[in-house]
Formats: C-alpha cells, sequence, structure tokens
C-alpha cells in the first residue's frame, strides 16, 4: 500500500494527523525540495560543463581556426593580387616574402586542423582545405614570378585563377565556418536549455521549498505557538491562583490537544492541591501558632518564651537590664481537684489575662505549664522597680475570683533574677529565678524573692543530699524505726514504721529534711517499698496480733502499682494484709481523686486498713471522709500539741473524737509529748495514742523495751 | 594630375578627387557617371574609335573635350642605357619591331623592350598617331603597366627598356630619355559629357592656368 493510502485508511479510522507528523511532512518535502534543486542544479551544472567544454573545445577553436585561415587567405590573397599591378620589384620582393611567410602559416594552420579530430563534415572540409591550398600557393608563385617580371597580363591572368582557388577556399572557410558555428550553436544551444531548465528547477523547487519552509511552515509554526502561548497563559494565570476558567484548545485534535486535556486533568488536581495547601498553609500557621503558644491562655509557651529570653538576653547585652520573674501559683491544685480541671483551666486563662495588664509593652508573660508563668521585665533601672512589679504582680494574681459562680482566691509565688547580674545566658537566668521562686514558696504564700547566691549554696548542699540519699539506699544505710501506737489500756497494737537516715559524716539526718527531698525527687516511691518490705519482713516474726502502719505518699498512689507493690511484700513476709494498716494524708486526694479511691477500695478489699493522717490540718477534710469509709483518723499533732493550752485545740479534737465515734471510725492521737495530753485525749474518749511521751520510734531489736514502757506510761497517765 | 591637384583646387575652389588611370577608362567612367572629367592625353576620336568597339551605344556625341596644355611625348631609358638620342626613323622601326636590340642604334648588346601602359592609354594612342601614323606599335613582349608613372618605375629597373611616357612623368622621375631629331607633341585634354556646369568650368580655368605655369 502507498503511503497516501495509507494514510487516507488512518484517517477513515479517526486518525488526525498531529503537529509532529505535520511537521515532519514540511520538512521531508522541503529536504525533498532542497534536494531536487541540488540534484537539478548538479545535473544542469553538469550538462553545461559538457556543452561549455564543446564549445570551449569543438566550437571556439573551429572557429578561431576558421577565422584565423580566413585572416590569413586574405592577406595572402591581397599580396598575391596586388602583385601585377605593382612594377616596383623591391616591393615584389618583399610581398613574395610575405606571401610565402602566409603561405607557410596557413599550410600549418590546415594541418594543424586535418590533424585535429573533427567532426565527419569538418573533417572533410578539412581535407578540401589540404587540397587547396598546395594549388593556391602554387598560383601565388606564379603571379608573383610574372609581376616581377613585368608580365602583367600573365600575372594578372594567374592571379584570376588565384583568386578563383582563393575564392573556393574562401568558400570552404565559410562552410567551416558555419559548421563550427553550428557546432558552437548546438552547443550554445544546449547551455541555454539547460540554464532555462536549471532556471525553472530552481524557481520550481526554490518557490516549494519557499512555501514549505515559509508560509506553510510558519502558518503551522505559528498556530502551534499560539496554542501553546494561550496554554503556557492559562498555566501563569493557574500558577497565580487567578481565576480559574475552561483550558483552551481541548478539543483540538493533536498534541497541543493532548496536553491540553493533560492540563485539564491537571487543573482539577491544582485547584483540589491547592485547596489543600491552604488549608496546610492554615494548619501549619496554627501548628506553628500553637508550637510557640499555650493553648488554654493564648500566652506565649515554654518554646518562645525561650526564644525570647534569649533575644531579650542578646539585645540587652553587655549593659542594659531586665528581670525574669518565675511565678508559681500557690492553692491552685487545690482549685483544680477540688472545682474541677474546667474550672483550673477558667482560672489560669484568668490568671493570664491579669497578668497581662500588669505588663508594658516591652515586657512579656507566658505560661511555662501547669500553674507556672514567667515574666520578663524589660528595662529594670532599679531593682526597686522589680520590686513593686512583682507585688503588682501577686496582688493581681491575689485578688479574687469569680468563676461559674464560685470565689476562688489563690496566691503566687514569684522567684526573681535580673540579667546579667544573676546570669549570662538564658539557662542560668532560669534556673536561678526558678531557685529564688522555691524560695518564695518555701517562705508562705503571696511572697517574692530575688535571687541571692547563697540559695545557689543551699540548691546544691540539697543536691548533694539527694545524691547522698540515693546512695544510702542503695547501700542500706537506711534504718527503719518503729513506733508504738497504744490504745487506752496500755496495749501495743500498731507498730508505725518510720524511716531512719544515719549518715556517715552528718550523723542522723531527719526525716523533715529527707522525706521532702524524696518526695520531690521522686525517691520516695523507692523509699517507700523498702520501708513496706522492710517493716513487713520484721513484723512476719513479732506476735500476730502485732500490726503494722506505713505511710503512704500521694507520689507512690500516683505511679500505679502500690497495690501490686503491697501485695507483693505481704506475700513476701508472709503476713496477712489485716495486719497492715496505711497512713495516707490528704495530699493523695489532690492528685488525681477518681483513682486514690479506686486504689483505696482494692486495698480495703484485701484487708487492708486505710488510716487517714493528719486529720483536721488539710483543705476539706470532711470531704474526704464522705469519699472513702476509713478505718481510723490522725488527728494531727498541731491539735494535741495545743491540748492544755488551747480550749481552741481540745474543740477541734473534741469535734473529731464525736465525728469519728458518729462514723464508727477509730482515732488515733499523734504527737502526744506528755502526760497532760495523754490524760486529756483518754478522758476524751481517744481510742489510741502515739507520740515521744509513749515511746519514740526504735529499732525492731528495742521493740521488747518499747512495750515495757509503753504500759508503763499508760498506767502513769493514768 | 595629381601633384596639382591642391593648386588646382585652390584655385577653382573646388574639391578634387583624382582617379589615375587609362584615358579611355576616364571616358568610359563619365557615361557610367561616375566622374564629372575625363582626363585624356592623346586625340579624343582615337579614344573614341577605340571604345565604341566595347561600348557602341555610349553617347559619344555628347562629349565635349576641353584642351588643358600642350606638351610632348617622352621616351624614357634605363640610367645604364648609353644611348640618348634617337632618330625619329629609328624609333618608328623599333616601335614596329624592326630595331630590337640597342646595339643596332649605338647602344649595348641588349633586346629592346617597350614599357608603356596597356590599350587605351592616351599616351600610346598619340605616338601610334603622331609616330607611327595611324600604324601600331607591335614590337615584340612589351611590358604593360596600368598607369604612366608605372612605365618610368618599370624602366628603372630594366636595362633595355625603353618607356612610352608623358614628359611631365618622366621628368618627375628624374629618368634618362631620348632625345628625338623630331619631338613628338602630346595634347592633354578634359572630357566631359555635356556642357559643363560653372564648377566644372572653373576646374577647366583652374587647371589650365596651373598648366601654363608649370610648362612655363
Amino acid at each position: 500500500m502507498k503511503p497516501l493510502s495509507k494514510i487516507l485508511a488512518l484517517k477513515a479510522n479517526g486518525w488526525r494527523p498531529g503537529i509532529a507528523f505535520r511537521l515532519y511532512c514540511v520538512a521531508a518535502l522541503s529536504v525533498i525540495a532542497v534536494s531536487a534543486l541540488t540534484i537539478s542544479a548538479y545535473h544542469f551544472a553538469r550538462m553545461t560543463q559538457a556543452a561549455a567544454r564543446s564549445v570551449y573545445h569543438e566550437g571556439f577553436p573551429g572557429l578561431e581556426s576558421a577565422t584565423r585561415v580566413q585572416t590569413l587567405l586574405e592577406r595572402y590573397r591581397r599580396i598575391v593580387e596586388t602583385a601585377p599591378a605593382e612594377v616596383d620589384r623591391e616591393r615584389l620582393k618583399a610581398s613574395e616574402r610575405d606571401m610565402k611567410l602566409r603561405g607557410a602559416a596557413l599550410s600549418a594552420l590546415i594541418k594543424r586542423l586535418n590533424d585535429h579530430q573533427s567532426d565527419p563534415v569538418s573533417s572533410l572540409i578539412e581535407q578540401e582545405f589540404a587540397q587547396k591550398l598546395p594549388q593556391l600557393i602554387g598560383l601565388g608563385e606564379k603571379v608573383m614570378f610574372y609581376a616581377y617580371n613585368f608580365a602583367q597580363d600573365k600575372a594578372l591572368e594567374n592571379a584570376a585563377k588565384h583568386a578563383k582557388v582563393a575564392d573556393d577556399i574562401q568558400d570552404l572557410i565559410q562552410m567551416y565556418r558555419d559548421r563550427r558555428m553550428k557546432i558552437a550553436n548546438a552547443a550554445v544551444a544546449k547551455l541555454l536549455q539547460s540554464a532555462q531548465s536549471l532556471i525553472i528547477w530552481i524557481v520550481v523547487s526554490a518557490v516549494a521549498a519557499f512555501i514549505l519552509i515559509g508560509p506553510l511552515g510558519l502558518a503551522i509554526t505559528r498556530r502551534v505557538l499560539s496554542r501553546l502561548a494561550r496554554i503556557t497563559d492559562y498555566m501563569m494565570r493557574l500558577a497565580r491562583h487567578d481565576a480559574i476558567e475552561e483550558v483552551p484548545s481541548r478539543a483540538d485534535q493533536d498534541e497541543v490537544g493532548d496536553m491540553a486535556r493533560a492540563l485539564e486533568v491537571f487543573k482539577d488536581d491544582a485547584v483540589e492541591l491547592l485547596e489543600s495547601k491552604a488549608q496546610l498553609e492554615s494548619v501549619v500557621v496554627q501548628l506553628a501558632y500553637l508550637a510557640r503558644h499555650d493553648q488554654l491562655t493564648g500566652l506565649p509557651n515554654r518554646v518562645l518564651f525561650r526564644e525570647q529570653l534569649d533575644k531579650t538576653i542578646n539585645v540587652s547585652q553587655p549593659n542594659g537590664k531586665f528581670a525574669l520573674l518565675c511565678l508559681d501559683l500557690d492553692g491552685f491544685k487545690s482549685v483544680n481537684d477540688s472545682l474541677g480541671h474546667p474550672v483550673g483551666d477558667q482560672l489560669l486563662k484568668a490568671v493570664g489575662e491579669r497578668l497581662v495588664k500588669c505588663l508594658t509593652p516591652k515586657d512579656m508573660v507566658a505560661r511555662l505549664g501547669g500553674d507556672e508563668f514567667a515574666v520578663i521585665q524589660a528595662d529594670v533601672g532599679r531593682v526597686e522597680d522589680c520590686d513593686e512589679f512583682a507585688r503588682a504582680l501577686i496582688e493581681a494574681v491575689s485578688a479574687p475570683y469569680l468563676i461559674e459562680n464560685k470565689q476562688i482566691v489563690i496566691d503566687a509565688s514569684i522567684g526573681i533574677a535580673i540579667a546579667p547580674h544573676d546570669g549570662k545566658d538564658a539557662d542560668e537566668l532560669q534556673r536561678n529565678a526558678d531557685m529564688a521562686m522555691y524560695c518564695a514558696k518555701a517562705a508562705g504564700r503571696g511572697s517574692h524573692r530575688f535571687f541571692m547566691p547563697d540559695m545557689r549554696t543551699s540548691s546544691e548542699a540539697k543536691r548533694s543530699l539527694e545524691l547522698e540519699l540515693r546512695q544510702a539506699l542503695a547501700h542500706g544505710e537506711l534504718d527503719v524505726y518503729y513506733q508504738p501506737i497504744v490504745d487506752g489500756r496500755g496495749r501495743v497494737k500498731t507498730f508505725e514504721a518510720l524511716a531512719r537516715w544515719f549518715h556517715p559524716e552528718q550523723g542522723e539526718i531527719p526525716p523533715s529534711r529527707f522525706i521532702p527531698l524524696a518526695e520531690e525527687t521522686g525517691l520516695i516511691s523507692a523509699l517507700g517499698e523498702w520501708i513496706l518490705r522492710t517493716a513487713c519482713m520484721t513484723v512476719a516474726k513479732w506476735p500476730a496480733d502485732m500490726n503494722l502502719a506505713v505511710n503512704l505518699s500521694s507520689i507512690q498512689f500516683r505511679n500505679g502499682n502500690i497495690v501490686q507493690t503491697i501485695v507483693s511484700a505481704l506475700a513476701n513476709a508472709g503476713i496477712a494484709a489485716s495486719r497492715l494498716e496505711v497512713e495516707i494524708t490528704e495530699t493523695v486526694f489532690l492528685e488525681n481523686n477518681a483513682n486514690t479511691i479506686s486504689i483505696l477500695h482494692q486495698l480495703r478489699e484485701l484487708g487492708v486498713r486505710i488510716v487517714m493522717d493528719d486529720f483536721g490540718t488539710g483543705y476539706s477534710s470532711l470531704g474526704y471522709l464522705r469519699s472513702f469509709p476509713f478505718d481510723k483518723l490522725k488527728i494531727d499533732r498541731t491539735f494535741v500539741e495545743g491540748l492544755g493550752k488551747s480550749e481552741d485545740s481540745l474543740a477541734i479534737v473534741r469535734a473529731v473524737l464525736m465525728l469519728a465515734k458518729s462514723l464508727r471510725i477509730g482515732v488515733v492521737a499523734e504527737g502526744v509529748e506528755t502526760a497532760e495530753q495523754l490524760r486529756i485525749l483518754r478522758r476524751e474518749e481517744c481510742n489510741e495514742f502515739q507520740g515521744y511521751y509513749l515511746s519514740r520510734p526504735e529499732p525492731a531489736q528495742k521493740i521488747d523495751l518499747v512495750l515495757a514502757q509503753c504500759g508503763e506510761r499508760i498506767r502513769r497517765a493514768a | 594630375m595629381i601633384p596639382y591637384q591642391r593648386d588646382i583646387e585652390n584655385l577653382s575652389q573646388q574639391k578634387l578627387i583624382v582617379v589615375p588611370n587609362k584615358s579611355s577608362l576616364g571616358i568610359q567612367a563619365l557615361f557610367e557617371k561616375n566622374a564629372q572629367f575625363g582626363m585624356i592625353s592623346g586625340p579624343l576620336e582615337v579614344e573614341v574609335k577605340s571604345l565604341r568597339k566595347t561600348l557602341a551605344s555610349a553617347p559619344f556625341d555628347q562629349l565635349k573635350e576641353f584642351e588643358i596644355a600642350r606638351t610632348r611625348m617622352s621616351f624614357a631609358v634605363h640610367p645604364d642605357n648609353p644611348v640618348r638620342t634617337i632618330t625619329i626613323a629609328n624609333l618608328r622601326r623599333i616601335l614596329l619591331g624592326e630595331i630590337r636590340n640597342w646595339k643596332e642604334v649605338g647602344g649595348r648588346d641588349i633586346a629592346i623592350r617597350l614599357v608603356m601602359v596597356r590599350e587605351g592609354g592616351g599616351v600610346q594612342a598619340s605616338v601610334e598617331n603622331e609616330v607611327l601614323k595611324g600604324q601600331k606599335i607591335v614590337a615584340p613582349d612589351p611590358i604593360r603597366v596600368q598607369i604612366g608613372s608605372q612605365v618610368v618605375k618599370v624602366v628603372m629597373q630594366e636595362p633595355g627598356t625603353l618607356g612610352l611616357a608623358q614628359l611631365g612623368v618622366v621628368r618627375r622621375a628624374g629618368v634618362p630619355e631620348l632625345a628625338l631629331d623630331d619631338p613628338v607633341d602630346q595634347t592633354l585634354s578634359f572630357v566631359a559629357l555635356g556642357a559643363p556646369t560653372p564648377a566644372m568650368q572653373s576646374v577647366i580655368d583652374a587647371a589650365r592656368q596651373v598648366a601654363r605655369k608649370v610648362l612655363e
């Protein structure tokens, strides 16, 4: 099948020539046109060359020879034919010499013509030349002879013959010239024809090439480029997020149409992508905001605060002063636990708003986490300014809040570090401000403290003590002492296990120093477990009616495995759960009330008794009694201490005893240090007593002595 | 004629083209209207008689003769030829072929060859008319030339020749001539076809005037 037929068949099947096909066609046709031009130019050049060669080698030399023969003949003839009239012999002799020269030249030329290979007709003429020339020369010589001898008639007679022969030769020359001219003309005609054909070929090919490369090529290219330009413009508008409209050239059945249709698909994807991108950017902005802001209060968070702090340090270097105030809310946990997290959250927002109002435009406040805030006070001229600012913050925070119709009062403790004196970098400043804040907190609610170098010393000492406590726990340097809890008849039913730390260098370190440290550092879990297991093992050796009381920290409850730990300790020691009393303080409830109650119920189900320690000092002790059915209450030592001195203490103790009696809960009075206190308590019908008056905590080895001593003291008090 | 052409032109104020030739050819040119004048150096009737043989229908009756000058014949010889004088009788015998060697007239032993303008020349006609009294020159093997000036040229090259020419031509060539005991006159004339125009007349007058001066 021919290519054209193939194309027609394809077109019938719905195929449409694409841009590439058209351009290839134009290129192919252009190549054909240029090739035709080249081939024709070569062909006609060869023809021209052949014709020119013919003219050069055949025509012109022949004509030239004919002309030379003609010229020579005419000169020869003139010499001969003028001779008869000449009567000057000298001149005749000269003419004769000239005649002979011309004759020789003619002979040579004719000979050369004969030697040269010519066409048949020319050859015949040349042969005629060769035959006539001797005759001519002979007659010429005769004319000369007669003229020389003044025989003019004879000379004229021979001159006439000579003229006749010369005329014949002249005719031959004319024939020869005509023949040569004919050859030359034929060659030139061929040349002309070749040139004309070449011109036609050049014009046709050039026009074809011009049309293909020029108008047709340009038209195709322009059409493609203009459509591509429209698509490119569309793509640019799409990239600029301009109004999206229909993609141009979608209906075109070629590559541009394919591109447009593909672009249509991309456009839809791009629109979706743009929307997704916009959403993503919004999310990114939001995430960036959240990453640097506290979601609850909207204040800068720790990250942004740290950046600002670094920036402030850099900007204020080396002489600029500014203050870093670390603020911790006092009593926030109680609010959170008692009133719920939503209230706590609203309270934090309100605190944040109040703090913001205290700032100048250059200052900054951030919520670092929980109830911890930090403030950068810029441009601190005097320490007094900072002092006033801290007071103002505390005053603002301490003002009562009304949230969900509940009036809430909290305080704030503030630690202050002033740059650059109290720290060159952000870490140091923050550490020192924190240190000052802990000091302020230790000093009581609603106070503030400037960082002092000795705070660092104290802190370092505390850190050292922490290390030593870890070592002591690891190396068994701690000991468990047991303080008896005695009933009204002097019988010891229970021993409270208490940790004692005998430092190799510092001697005995009181529990008031290392227990808070253990709680603060988290060591309390390990320490509490160690006491529990040690005490259980000890009690297992005692009579079965002798019970054990251990204190559990709120941190141990937070860890979540306290029940398993107790079960494990009891199992290891081989004692019944009923012999164990667990003493907890109200702080246990402050952490996570529901979880705490759940754990307590699990312990109760095991048989473990639950005792509320330090009863009466908490925020809402009575509320806890309703939350969980305690087995015992331990009246706080502060109330016991006032017995005999303050009616209030007695009233409180009496109220607690009545409450316990009403609830059928046992009561233990701790901190009994005098017989008077014991007597009053017994009079008020308190069930059990504990305190130095009865016995100090003693090691297990001294239990027998303790038992004897307790009975004696009870009796003495009675 | 040619040596005096400029003078005639100056006098007549006419421009002339002179073709040196035999007398008969000049008359023939008149008939052919190729010339206004024919120049003859012999008697017109002799020329006419000769021409009638070839141009029978020519209007000979319209020919008008205008004598320009009267001179004499000259018989030139080679400078080496010792013969300088001859009688008219011997000359006649030479012309008739009776004397053929210069030895017979006192010269060296060398054959006599006549040199003369071919048939139709005015000098030959005058010689035949004046010397031979109408007889033809029959001397053997004569050398015939086209014009009179060639006669003296041939004589100068051939020792045995005897040239028949006008006196002026011979003298201008400086060729020796034979002195005759009875010189032979010769008339030089212009011949026109019909009456001359004023311009032609002025030329005739001028030629006569120049000839007179030359002959003086």
